[in-house]
């Protein structure tokens, strides 16, 4: 009896062990084709460009070399790509995150004519794929003559549907006793979203933030239709025209990778720097 | 300091819903007053309004010979606790207890001072750099207590400030309150579902219910004179028992029927409600504290006054034991007495008095002395203080012959 138990103990434990490790494997083939082609991106950029076009899946270049990354900084305007990203997005993001909050307190806490009208409109502005609206943006770039200046690239980054909804929904979950406890004691409405209200949103701020810098600083379809000189070009338009191989002969697989490569590091960085804040939400305020 | 004035106050919401209607109240400078009631009985909105949370659909409030209708929070020169305590969590304590004093841009040097005195006041010097997330539940209340004192107002309000401790906590957070607001005098108004609280911190309170003020007195006169039979079966813990009765006349004197016990009341009962002989005939309600009924041989002097049942349940509170007794009477179970009742929490009690609704038996509460001997399922004589009987009117609920 007892030998049957033990027998059919150890059945199951093979069978779940057997489920397990299979679930793992399949779980571990999904990861290595997720990170593959980026694998595949930064080793290439220190390949030669026969080796690259030879072997184009190979993991190991042979030989090994920077070379791309010197054509890329001393013949193309990389440096120009990156200053016109940085100013770009870093302008975007913090506008951007300021703005959204402000629209979604707006929404979430003021009592207004309307209010659900817009709310809805902005919910609406979501459901619109973006590419419909490239072509309308350029002609009202065109028209207020902002055209293939930085404000162009800038100014209709500003405010996103998304981000306004994001804010709107986590003041919404701040219990209003603390805000009319900061009327009570004196301060104004802008003091309470800045002093009061912000600080408590860090963990949406945060979230926002980095939504916006990667969106800005991986945008390329606004730029295209907003500027067109050379100098103007950031990052993402750089690589492309790189990659769509105007600049002449082969297929020049190791300068764009290298490229995409750099590209990538800020969002990377910025992704590591802030992960363990995203999750530290405040406490304490009030007891429920 | 200042007192507050509630002139024919009424407010109305947008729906339609009449929270508070022509609520008149004169509370004193200084004076600690409560406001109790159950839930949607318009105390919260009260208190709103004087803190300008909430706009005044009509009539006034005065702080002081301030009218406040129109002012702004920050401008009336209050400080509110609340229930949830509203912290600012990313603030230090300093920095929550400071914050009225850095709008009202308050010299830095005196803010120091104020919010040392404050922190010694309640007891967290050793913690003002703490955050609001490292405290406990008694001591986040202490700063949302101590954010109020910091700003020397003319009124405190506070909302249900200590609903959200425990038992312990709340009992010791209550000696606590009223002796900051004695020490400090400044005229508080305090909202509250818990009669208990109310009992205990009030110089008056007023008993709210559905938006209608009910009663504005002392504690002890709302206990022992309740202008009706919500206040009656409001205040007190068990609650008062009532029962369906009747009054006949016998030559000067007036019997009570209460099922099918009589008594004959004595006569300054009679001449302490000089208008109840013309209830003779009516039914009415018959109100009888717990402690107003006791074993027979100890009530001395007796009149005699018994009511005879069952034993249903005995709950021995060490001091004293509360004994449900099956009477054969009819008890009320009008409005009035169930909404008093019901937000006491007793929902036992409710159901107990409620298994019966056809009528005939009600179940009363006797409070008797530990040493009493009484067993579940005996029968038990209780006699009556009659001295301490209250009467109401059946519909109307009122009090009758005061």
């Amino acid at each position: 009896m007892s030998s049957t138990t033990a027998r059919n103990d150890t059945s199951a434990v093979r069978r779940a062990r057997a489920g397990r490790v299979l679930t793992y494997s399949f779980l571990l083939v999904l990861a290595v084709i997720y990170i593959f082609p980026f694998v595949i991106a930064v080793v290439t950029s220190f390949k030669t460009e026969p080796d690259a076009t030879a072997n184009p899946l190979a993991l190991v270049p042979h030989p090994p070399t920077t070379s791309a990354f010197h054509e890329l900084y001393h013949g193309q305007d990389f440096p120009t790509w990156v200053k016109n990203s940085v100013i770009v997005t870093l302008s975007v993001t913090f506008l951007r995150v300021f703005l959204d909050s402000l629209a979604g307190y707006a929404l979430a806490r003021l009592r207004f004519r309307g209010r659900a009208a817009a709310f809805a409109t902005i919910v609406a502005v979501m459901a619109v794929p973006g590419v419909v609206l490239l072509i309308p943006k350029f002609l009202i770039i065109r028209q207020l003559g902002i055209y293939d200046t930085y404000y162009g690239m800038i100014v209709p980054l500003l405010v996103d549907a998304a981000g306004v909804f994001i804010m709107k929904n986590f003041f919404e979950s701040i219990p209003i006793s603390v805000e009319e406890s900061a009327r009570i004691d004196g301060a104004s409405l802008f003091r309470i979203y800045w002093s009061i209200v912000l600080p408590m949103a860090r963990p949406a701020l945060i979230t926002l933030f980095i939504l916006s810098f990667q969106a800005s600083w991986n945008e390329l379809a606004h730029f295209v239709i907003s500027a067109q000189s050379a100098s103007l070009n950031t990052l993402t338009k750089g690589v492309a025209q790189l990659a769509s191989g105007q600049l002449g002969s082969g297929n020049r697989y190791p300068l764009k990778l290298a490229a995409s490569t750099l590209m990538t590091i800020p969002v990377a960085i910025l992704f590591f720097v802030f992960q363990r804040r995203i999750m530290n939400a405040s406490s304490g305020a009030v007891k429920e | 300091m200042a007192g507050i004035t509630f002139d024919d106050v009424t407010k109305v919401y947008g729906d339609g819903y009449r929270a508070v209607s022509d609520l008149n109240l004169d509370v004193h400078d200084g004076e600690f007053i409560v406001l109790v009631g159950p839930s949607g009985c318009g105390k919260t909105t009260a208190l709103r309004m004087i803190a300008g949370l909430e706009e005044i659909s009509e009539g006034e409030i005065r702080i002081g010979d301030r009218v406040v209708n129109n002012l702004p929070p920050g401008a009336r020169d209050i400080a509110m606790v609340f229930q949830n305590y509203a912290l600012y969590p990313h603030m230090t304590v300093a920095e929550n207890i400071g914050f009225a004093l850095r709008m009202h841009k308050v010299p830095k040097a005196e803010a120091r001072r104020r919010i040392q005195e404050t922190a010694r006041i309640i007891g967290l010097v050793d913690h003002l750099d703490r955050k609001p997330g490292q405290l406990s539940g008694g001591q986040r209340q202490r700063v949302a207590m101590g954010r109020a004192i910091v700003r020397e107002p003319q009124v405190f309000l506070m909302d249900e400030p200590l609903s959200n401790l425990d038992a312990k906590l709340r009992v010791q957070m209550r000696a606590e309150i009223s002796r900051i607001q004695r020490q400090l005098a400044v005229t508080t108004v305090y909202v509250t579902h818990d009669q208990v609280e109310a009992m205990t911190m009030g110089d008056r309170v007023a008993v709210m219910r559905k938006g209608l003020l009910q009663q504005f007195d002392a504690p002890q006169r709302l206990y022992d004179r309740p202008a009706n039979l919500f206040v009656a079966s409001f205040m007190g813990s068990p609650a008062m028992n009532v029962l369906e009765g009747s009054l006949e006349l016998a030559g000067d004197g007036l019997i009570c029927h209460v099922g099918t016990a009589s008594f004959a009341l004595p006569p300054e009962v009679l001449s302490a409600r000089p208008a109840l002989a013309s209830q003779v005939g009516r039914p009415i309600a018959v109100g009888i504290r717990p402690e107003a009924l006791d074993e027979p041989d100890r009530r001395d002097g007796g009149d005699g006054a018994r009511l005879q049942g069952r034993v249903q349940a005995v709950e021995a509170l060490g001091a004293e034991q509360l004994v449900h007794v099956g009477i054969d009477a009819k008890p009320v179970l009008v409005d009035h007495v169930l909404e008093g009742l019901a937000d006491l929490g007793e929902d036992d009690d409710l159901e107990e008095i409620g298994i019966d609704t056809d009528g005939s038996r009600a179940t009363v509460v006797a409070r008797l002395e530990a040493s009493a001997i009484v067993r579940p399922d005996e029968p038990i004589e209780l006699a009556v203080d009659l001295r301490h009987l209250h009467f109401f009117d059946l519909d109307s609920g009122e009090a009758l012959g005061e």
